[in-house]
C-alpha cells in the first residue's frame, strides 16, 4: 500500500529540516508561495492575499462569492465548502522498530518461543515504545 | 512514542492504528506553542500543524529530535503534498465521488485517518475530524 509517507516525498534528516526552515523563515522580502490550486483560485475570482507566507484567497469575488454567501453555503444542507489549507504543516514521524539480535544458545526451544513472542507482539511493542 | 509524548500532550501511545486526537504542541517548559491533529497511521504518526507556526514547530521538533536518544525519524512534507479541508453537511457525499468505489465512509468514524487513493492518485490521505482533511499528492499532468 502506498502511503503519503513513502510516495514522492523526500526524507529529511534533522539537520536538513533545520537548514530548510532557516531558508524559509517568513520575512518581508521572501516571496509568497503559491499552492497547487493557485490558478484555480484566480480563475474562480479568488481575492488573493498573503496568508502565513502563502498566497491564498480570502474570499471569492462575483455573484456567488463574498463572506456572507460563502459562510451560509458551507452550512446549508447538502452543501460543502472546500478550503485550500496547503499552508498548514504536515509531518510524518517514524518510530523505528528494534532489530532483535538473538544469540544462539543451548536452549533452542526457548529461543524459538522468544522469537515467536517477539514476532507476534512486534507491532504493539514498537508502538508502545 | 516517548519522543512524541515529549513534544505533544495526550495519550499518544494509547491511540490504536488509524485513530487520532486533537493535541497541543508544547515547548521544553510545557508551554503551548501550537495545536495539532495527530493520527496513528500504523507505520508512522501523521501530524497537521498550523501554517503560521509550522516553521517554529519544525525547528522545535528537529531540536528535540537531535537531543533524543532513540530510533525516530521525521519527515516534513513541505509543499510536495497539498492539504485541503472539506467542510459542510454535504462533505461526505462530495468526497465519496473521489474515493475508490469500495471505500465505505460510514466505516470511517470521527477522529480517524487512512491512506487512500483519490481520483486514482495513490498516496493520498484522508482524516476525518470536524471536517475532512484531505492530503493530496501533486500530480503534474
Amino acid at each position: 500500500m502506498n502511503t503519503i509517507a513513502n510516495i514522492g516525498v523526500r526524507r529529511f534528516s534533522a539537520h536538513r529540516i533545520a537548514s530548510s526552515i532557516a531558508k524559509r523563515q517568513f520575512g518581508s522580502e521572501s516571496p509568497l508561495v503559491k499552492t497547487a490550486c493557485y490558478d484555480l483560485h484566480v480563475e474562480l475570482g479568488g481575492d488573493m492575499v498573503p496568508f502565513a507566507g502563502y498566497e491564498l484567497p480570502v474570499l471569492y469575488k462575483g455573484e456567488n462569492g463574498g463572506v456572507m454567501k460563502e459562510h451560509l453555503w458551507c452550512r446549508e444542507d447538502g452543501k460543502a465548502a472546500l478550503f485550500d489549507v496547503s499552508h498548514m504543516g504536515q509531518v510524518c514521524i517514524f518510530i523505528l522498530r528494534n532489530i532483535l539480535v538473538l544469540f544462539v544458545s543451548h536452549n533452542t526451544f526457548f529461543i524459538l518461543h522468544l522469537m515467536l513472542y517477539y514476532y507476534n507482539h512486534l507491532d504493539s511493542m514498537a508502538w508502545k515504545r | 512514542m516517548k519522543f512524541l509524548e515529549k513534544i505533544v500532550v495526550g495519550d499518544i501511545a494509547g491511540l490504536s492504528p488509524g485513530s487520532g486526537c486533537l493535541s497541543l504542541v508544547t515547548n521544553e517548559k510545557g508551554g503551548i506553542i501550537d495545536d495539532t491533529v495527530i493520527t496513528n497511521a500504523g507505520d508512522y504518526v501523521y501530524m497537521v500543524v498550523n501554517g503560521a507556526t509550522k516553521f517554529g514547530d519544525m525547528k522545535h521538533f528537529s531540536e528535540q529530535l537531535e537531543n533524543f536518544e532513540g530510533d525516530v525519524t521525521m519527515e516534513y512534507l513541505e509543499d510536495s503534498m497539498q492539504l485541503l479541508a472539506l467542510q459542510g453537511p454535504g462533505a461526505s457525499e462530495a468526497i465519496k465521488k473521489l474515493l475508490p468505489a469500495d471505500f465505505d465512509l460510514v466505516k470511517m468514524p470521527f477522529m480517524t485517518g487512512v491512506d487512500t487513493t483519490l481520483m486514482n492518485v495513490e498516496g493520498c490521505r484522508i482524516t476525518r475530524y470536524v471536517k475532512y482533511f484531505v492530503s493530496v499528492k501533486i500530480v503534474h499532468l
